[in-house]
């Protein structure tokens, strides 16, 4: 039954691509590459975004003690709205956030749909530099309470540039 | 004889090649300032240039050191940010933020920076300045040599920053000393495309141990490594991390057309550099260079340590007893040699 609804939602965002025209593709450099099961693609294998792709998706900033940074105003995508972009299968388990240094960080997908977590591109309105983790950077809404036990902070991931989705 | 409880030890440069450990008084706090007893101080290529061949701020007698750790001894009236007992490290300079300089966002280049005294001492004593802004604690999981790694680790933020290093760039680092190490390690937190040009065999066995790839220049020419490392014979990025004018200039004809050059060695005043204007009008390769830091980059590295508290274990590769000084120095770019430390805990 839940792959019958997983194929659901792929059916769902092809759909909807199919009905409101072609599907986006990058005319900057590649900044974000999403993989595993996504049903919109755009590149073999995945979606690929620039960073004016991921400026046209829902903006949201909250401010946040940053583990490492101290507080800080982040803003960017919630993961929620990425994966409700690209369309995942219901029965999909965990989003894999992937560094540039190779490093994997998991995020349960029910937590990515609940919880406000970012793929930031901007720390106090400005784009996010590499120093700090940039271009892309995972961020956790620790200013909700219980998130930090959920997600240590060796879990915010830097210098993001991929997301894989897992069953 | 019972030490004097209200004196320390001191490791001065007396003379060009010449250090002394001799006693000094422990200075007195004053308010907002922090008395720090050190821990760890590691050993930078200024502070060995200065003990060699002399340096025009480092003039015998005076005491070297800046890279610095240690534990708060004294708190001074009106710190309440810090107690005694935390393990700190602090940006052996903080600038002023409100000249024009600053204001323009360059303050490492501040003409009115507030200094902390050399730290090869027992004790060093911290303006408030560097107390309010440039003083922070380290988290347990880093170690005391690794600590020290703060003040290079921003020099080398700003130079990775001024070379504009982006992900999926190509990078070439010319030397591989300490900093081109830390250059590399950054680099390669962004882009996995980083190559090390070292021409030290043992050296760059070092840098291979950090992860790192390396191409030595004497065994083929760099640009043949260059292409069997990215396919084409240049790199988007490339960053020079020695004082030599000649590797300086070849290595501007590696950097890729829209790419960056960044001369983060330094030159004597008055060195100049042959550059094709071909290169620069043409090719739109750009000329920069990186000196010091700024507060930002002190704090950034601070992080980046605590966020990544294990990436730079190896770039520390001798520890010697504060009594060895002298003949660290001596021995300071040995060959296989990256970073030296020098720790406290014989002093007391």
């Amino acid at each position: 039954m839940k792959r019958i609804l997983g194929l659901g939602v792929v059916i769902v965002s092809l759909v909807a691509v199919a009905a409101f025209g072609q599907v986006p593709a990058p005319t900057g450099d590649v900044v974000l590459k999403l993989t595993g099961a996504v049903a919109l693609q755009n590149t073999e294998g995945g979606f690929a975004f620039d960073l004016d792709m991921l400026k046209a998706l829902p903006f949201v900033a909250y401010m946040v003690t940053d583990p490492w940074l101290g507080d800080q105003v982040y803003g960017g995508v919630r993961l929620a709205d990425l994966l409700a972009y690209i369309g995942v299968p219901a029965d999909a388990k965990t989003v894999v956030i992937v560094a540039s240094d190779e490093k994997e960080f998991p995020v349960a997908m029910k937590d990515a749909l609940y919880y406000p977590i970012l793929i930031a591109y901007t720390s106090d309105g400005n784009p996010i530099k590499a120093s700090k983790g940039g271009p892309l950077k995972l961020v956790y809404p620790y200013q909700i309470e219980g998130m930090e036990a959920l997600y240590a902070p060796e879990q915010w991931s830097w210098y993001v540039i991929e997301i894989r989705i897992e069953f | 004889m019972k030490p004097n409880p209200n004196e320390m030890q001191i490791a001065e440069l007396v003379a060009l090649g010449k250090i002394e450990v001799r006693t000094a008084p422990i200075p007195t706090v004053g308010e907002g300032e922090l008395l720090l007893a050190t821990r760890a101080v590691g050993l930078c290529g200024t502070d060995v240039k200065a003990f060699r061949r002399g340096h025009p701020y480092f003039r015998p007698p005076c005491i070297l050191g800046h890279e610095l750790v240690g534990a708060v001894r004294e708190v001074g009236a009106g710190v309440d940010a810090f107690t005694v007992g935390d393990r700190v490290v602090c940006a052996p300079y903080v600038e002023c933020g409100g000249c024009p300089t600053c204001r323009r966002g360059v303050g490492e280049l501040c003409e009115h920076k507030a200094f902390v005294s050399g730290a090869l001492q027992e004790y060093v004593l911290l303006p408030s300045e560097v107390v309010r802004q440039g003083t922070f604690l380290v988290p347990p999981e880093i170690s005391d040599g690794v600590a020290t790694l703060a003040e290079p680790l921003a020099c080398a933020w700003n130079g990775i920053e001024r070379a504009d290093v982006r992900e999926g760039d190509t990078v070439l680092i010319v030397g591989g000393g300490p900093m081109g190490a830390l250059l590399a390690l950054l680099a390669k937190a962004i882009t996995p495309h980083v190559l090390v040009s070292e021409i030290s065999a043992p050296r760059a066995a070092q840098l291979r141990r950090l992860g790192l790839a390396v191409a030595d220049p004497a065994e083929k020419p760099i640009e043949e490594a260059l292409a069997s490392a990215f396919g084409v014979p240049t790199a988007h990025r490339v960053l020079v991390a020695v004082g030599a004018r000649d590797v300086a200039e070849a290595s501007i004809a590696r950097t890729a057309p829209g790419g960056t050059f960044l001369l983060f060695g330094g030159l004597p005043k008055g060195e100049g550099l042959a550059v094709d204007a071909f290169a620069v009008h043409y090719l739109e390769v750009s000329i920069v260079g990186s000196f010091g830091f700024r507060l930002e980059h002190f704090r950034d590295a601070v992080a980046w340590m605590a966020r990544h508290p294990h990436a730079l274990d190896g770039v520390v590769t001798a520890s010697v007893p504060f009594r060895d000084t002298a003949a660290a120095f001596a021995r300071a770019g040995e060959p296989g040699a990256l970073k030296t430390v020098i720790r406290f805990d014989d002093a007391r």
